[in-house]
């Protein structure tokens, strides 16, 4: 009680340092006088009364010192002067502290951002209801029930019967509530929307009654989908997010009720989301949710085919529950694995084998789908390895940039260690500031951040992708930045504050400028380090544009030159799916037509889209030795695909007009006919897919063409096979146009649009782009990778160049009497040149020799991204080398040259 | 050298509340000399060393002061016990006694006749 009265008295000491100050003075002077006129009253002359009072007293400026360590908290009063302190160097050298805070904003600020994507990404949960209750639902099972047709897209084995969902929803004790959800299709162009006026596209997900109750979302304005809306006859209506009512809806409030044309058939807008939420997964963004029902014109995965709510073995439905308080997820678990097994095999006449009837599993969904995650979780790592080294080299910049200013000011401190401060107090005033330079750098680093979080945020999002990420700053962020801040200026505070501490008493006072050697070895050594991470970052770049070099200049097996693509998707306009393929012949003979088109295409894929069909596949030849791999990927084309596409044929003839009449005709590759007629001429062969040779459904052979890649850029071109869309087995979908032009193919978008609205103005071009940008897509990991550490290399070499320029300069500037003296002794220009280059190549290679074989180290991490260049590349070393030299260089000659025009005179009286 | 301060400023400290409780309210150098006349002038104080403890017994709430005008007529600051202050003290002076009565049996054993 006693201590804590203390405390807070002392506290407001420390407030009031100011007025307690003045009393105390008055009050010891009142002490020393009365003591004074004691002794003038026994006699004593006035100055002996005086001296006689003070020694008594004992010294007043020790008592004042004691009696503030006491009245305040000294720590507290210390640090206020250090601050004031600080800020009054700082405003003394605004070069310097540009400088520095430059430096140290670019590292705190590429740090900031891409610790902003890691916490968008990996940190924050759904903003739903306590989101950590979540769970999602999946399947697992020793071998893959046969039978089994899976529609899902890459989320593992979340795709599960929908006739299941109703047995759990229903038995379920251990669920406070389960909902099911399946997106409309693989990207946001997945519904044909029509407002009002062109119709467009958008990202739909469709879900069930209990999707938004269960997460606990309302919707800002209307209703939520309910389980009302799910039954057969309920009228269509749809949810759009808060991002789409304000873009396509004007944020109109009176729009609820409105009409809006889905896929053709008429929804109802009953409710809009609130601002922030996304769905469930990150990766995909609806702009509208549907109820999810049967229904002919919008289809789960945009399916074009009927039954799949009834079919048992038809899974592609994925679920999401809400576990009650206290319950284990390995109740819950077990509670709806036997709901599960009951539903899928009650009424079932053959069941599977035991150990083939898969169990349900659950995972953890406090953020939603983590396929982003996944995703993104290397890329990120290496990013922020990356933004970390570059932040130490910022570090180590700022540092030599302070040593050069200890330097500097070394009379200055000793001055002040001789008037009696302490050592320790010297140390925290040079902490102080430095401190102070690295909070002034995360400042202006979170406003970098900010712009570098959006454009990192741009550069992530993938085509047809929709992100869902906030990448608003947070309290973890700016708790991060604030953090890194205090780290950093500690970590490059501490080299010169000691440095600077470590003066004699004696030798610095009496020191004057020309009489000590320079001491600059402290500031190549942190250059040296500059130069070796550095190095990791330059090595790391140049592997990642060779890699995106190598991709984009290897040999497709298709010319990609003048190439336009755009999708047509007739059933979503209301097509019957019987006239569709009439719309595709007309639509190639009406652009055929065009003036500036030199040929028209169409396909179900469009290439290196990273989408294929697959397979397993038999001919008409033996059995095929393995065959669980004997699968082809397959892509349906329309007439003059092989010609438009500039793949060379072969053999035999390529699928033209005549062939689009039903007839079941295909083009095989090269590497189909290595792997089924090896040695053979396959024209006139046949092969059908499924799990045995039908020559019911089997293909005729009638050409065999060079092998081209599909569907990724980084694999090799598979087996492949081409059907006319005429005979397309599974019915036709949406296709993807591929029109080779005579002149820039973009420049043919208006006419080909006109074109199209002719035929139909209901039917809109969905994602035109060249086949050049189709690729440009697919790369875009590889090309942010090539990019961004380009950027960051190119920075550092910066950095590191002004970090060698700095310090030479400074020795230059120390050793200017003994240039001087070389000069008058006949060194030559040359001469001193080099002695003062040799200096920075020196530095740059002790920089290398440390920093290659770290690097070296550091990029087996990155090796299964590279494609074409080993980890240990040689012209990547060569490269960096080359780079590093000639910044060493280049950084070396300015000072070299100063150096070189001293005027010896001059410089002897330099002082 | 900071143990043996310490100790002084305890003392210090119970010698400035009994001074205090005896005289009433005194200017900090009132409180020197008394200190040297009680103590017969062995103890010479330095009085700077008064103000700490001064300040540390304020804080504490033991003591409090205020500016008044001295007999001669010079402006002062004047300090006086409060209520917590002399329980302070009479719990200080307790503890002393009983300090000083346990030392005395100790000085008071006897070396064993050998």
């Amino acid at each position: 009680m006693k201590a804590l009265r203390r405390v807070w008295r002392r506290l407001i000491g420390t407030l009031t340092g100011g007025s307690r100050e003045a009393d105390l003075a008055d009050e010891l002077e009142s002490h020393v006088q009365m003591m004074v006129d004691d002794n003038l009253r026994r006699g004593m002359t006035p100055s002996e009364a005086r001296r006689a009072a003070l020694v008594t007293f004992g010294g007043i400026e020790p008592s004042k010192e004691l009696y503030r360590d006491q009245s305040g908290f000294a720590w507290i009063e210390n640090l206020r002067q250090d601050v004031r302190y600080a800020f009054r160097g700082i405003r003394k050298s605004p070069g310097f502290t540009a400088v520095a805070v430059a430096c140290l904003a670019l590292g705190i600020g590429a740090n900031t951002a891409i610790f902003t994507i890691v916490n968008a990404v990996m940190i924050h949960m759904l903003p739903v209801r306590q989101p950590e209750q979540l769970v999602l639902l999946s399947y697992q099972s020793k071998s893959y029930p046969r039978g089994l047709r899976k529609t899902g897209s890459g989320y593992g084995r979340t795709s599960l019967p929908h006739v299941a969902f109703e047995s759990m929803q229903k038995g379920t004790q251990s669920l406070s509530g389960l909902f099911a959800f399946v997106p409309v299709g693989f990207n946001n162009r997945s519904l044909t929307v029509r407002v009002k006026g062109q119709p467009d596209v958008a990202a739909g997900e469709m879900v069930g009654g209990t999707y938004f109750s269960v997460l606990g979302v309302s919707p800002v304005l209307g209703r939520p989908i309910t389980e009302e809306d799910l039954k057969p006859d309920a009228p269509y209506v749809a949810v759009v997010s808060h991002a789409y009512w304000s873009r396509e809806l004007g944020g109109d409030p009176g729009s609820l009720g409105r009409r809006i044309s889905i896929n053709g058939a008429p929804f109802t807008l009953v409710g809009v989301a609130p601002p922030g939420f996304f769905g469930v997964d990150p990766q995909l963004a609806p702009d509208i949710w549907l109820p999810l029902r049967d229904m002919p014109e919008v289809k789960p995965w945009g399916n074009a085919t009927h039954g799949m709510f009834a079919d048992r073995w038809w899974w592609w439905c994925m679920m999401m529950g809400r576990l009650k308080p206290g319950v284990t997820e390995a109740q819950a678990r077990a509670e709806l694995d036997v709901l599960f097994q009951g539903a899928i095999t009650q009424g079932v006449d053959h069941l599977p084998r035991a150990e083939e009837i898969p169990h349900i599993e659950l995972t953890p969904a406090s953020r939603g789908l983590e396929m982003l995650q996944r995703n993104f979780s290397k890329p990120l790592r290496i990013l922020l390895i990356a933004v970390a080294l570059e932040l130490l080299i910022a570090c180590a910049n700022v540092a030599t940039l302070l040593l050069a200013r200890a330097n500097s000011r070394r009379r200055e401190m000793s001055v002040r260690l001789a008037i009696g401060a302490s050592c320790a107090r010297l140390m925290r005033q040079f902490l102080t500031e430095s401190v102070l330079l690295a909070l002034g750098g995360g400042l202006a680093g979170l406003l970098l951040a900010r712009w570098g979080s959006r454009s990192l945020l741009l550069l992530m999002s993938g085509p047809g992708q929709s992100l869902g990420l906030d990448i608003r700053p947070d309290a973890t962020v700016l708790g991060f930045t604030a953090c890194v801040s205090l780290l950093t200026g500690i970590l490059f505070g501490l080299v010169p504050a000691f440095r600077a501490t470590r003066i004699g008493l004696s030798g610095q006072l009496k020191e004057s400028a020309g009489s000590t050697a320079p001491r600059t070895a402290l500031a190549k050594t942190l250059v040296g380090l500059q130069v070796a991470l550095s190095v990791c970052l330059l090595f790391g770049a140049a592997l990642f544009v060779r890699t995106l070099q190598n991709l984009e200049s290897q040999d497709f097996g298709f010319n990609r030159q003048q190439i336009v693509l755009f999708e047509l998707d007739p059933l979503r306009s209301g097509y019957k799916p019987e006239r569709v393929t009439r719309i595709y012949d007309e639509a190639l003979q009406t652009i055929q037509a065009l003036p500036g088109v030199r040929s028209v295409t169409t396909s179900a894929m469009a290439l290196l889209s990273g989408w294929t069909n697959n397979s397993s596949t038999w001919t008409d030849g033996p059995a095929p030795a393995d065959p669980l791999r004997s699968s082809v990927s397959w892509n349906v084309v329309g007439p003059d695909f092989a010609a438009t596409m500039g793949i060379p044929i072969l053999l035999g003839r390529e699928i033209g007009w005549h062939e689009m009449n039903g007839r079941r005709v295909a083009m095989v590759n090269e590497s189909m006919v290595q792997y089924f007629f090896p040695g053979q001429n396959p024209i006139g062969h046949h092969f059908s897919f499924g799990g045995t040779y039908n020559p019911a459904t089997a293909f005729e052979i009638v050409g065999v063409v060079k092998n081209a890649k599909y569907d990724r850029v980084r694999d090799e071109p598979p087996r492949t096979a081409y059907i006319p869309y005429s005979a397309n087995p599974d019915g036709n979908g949406r296709m993807s146009f591929e029109v080779r032009t005579a002149g820039d193919p973009l420049a043919m978008t208006g006419a080909i649009r006109e074109a199209i609205r002719r035929i139909d103005p209901n039917l809109p071009l969905i994602g035109i782009k060249t086949q050049q940008q189709q690729i440009d897509e697919s790369l875009a990991q590889e090309r942010m990778f090539a990019n961004l550490s380009s950027f960051f290399g190119l920075l550092a070499l910066v950095l590191v160049a002004v970090g060698l320029y700095g310090t030479l300069a400074y020795a230059v500037l120390q050793r200017t009497s003994e240039i001087g003296i070389r000069m008058a002794l006949g060194a030559g220009r040359a001469q001193v040149l080099w002695m003062v280059l040799r200096e920075s190549l020196l530095v740059v290679l002790c920089g290398l020799a440390v920093g290659l074989p770290a690097a070296l180290a550091l990029t087996r991490f990155i090796a299964s991204m590279l494609y074409g260049v080993k980890p240990y590349d040689a012209p990547a070393i060569v490269a960096t080398i080359i780079i590093l030299a000639i910044a060493g260089s280049a950084a070396g000659m300015l000072p070299a040259n100063r150096a070189s025009r001293v005027d010896p005179i001059r410089a002897l009286r330099y002082e | 050298m900071g143990e043996n301060k310490e100790v002084w400023q305890g003392t210090l400290a119970i010698m400035v509340l009994k001074t205090l409780q005896a005289m009433g309210p005194q200017h900090g150098y009132g409180i020197a000399r008394r200190i040297e006349q009680i103590s017969k002038d062995r103890l010479s104080v330095n009085h700077g060393t008064l103000y700490p403890v001064l300040l540390k017994l304020e804080q504490e709430g033991s003591i409090a002061s205020e500016w008044g005008v001295s007999d001669n007529n010079r402006r002062a600051k004047f300090y006086r016990i409060t209520r917590t202050g002399r329980k302070e003290l009479a719990s200080e002076e307790r503890n002393w006694q009983r300090t000083t009565e346990v030392i005395a049996l100790f000085f008071a054993l006897e070396e064993p006749p050998l």
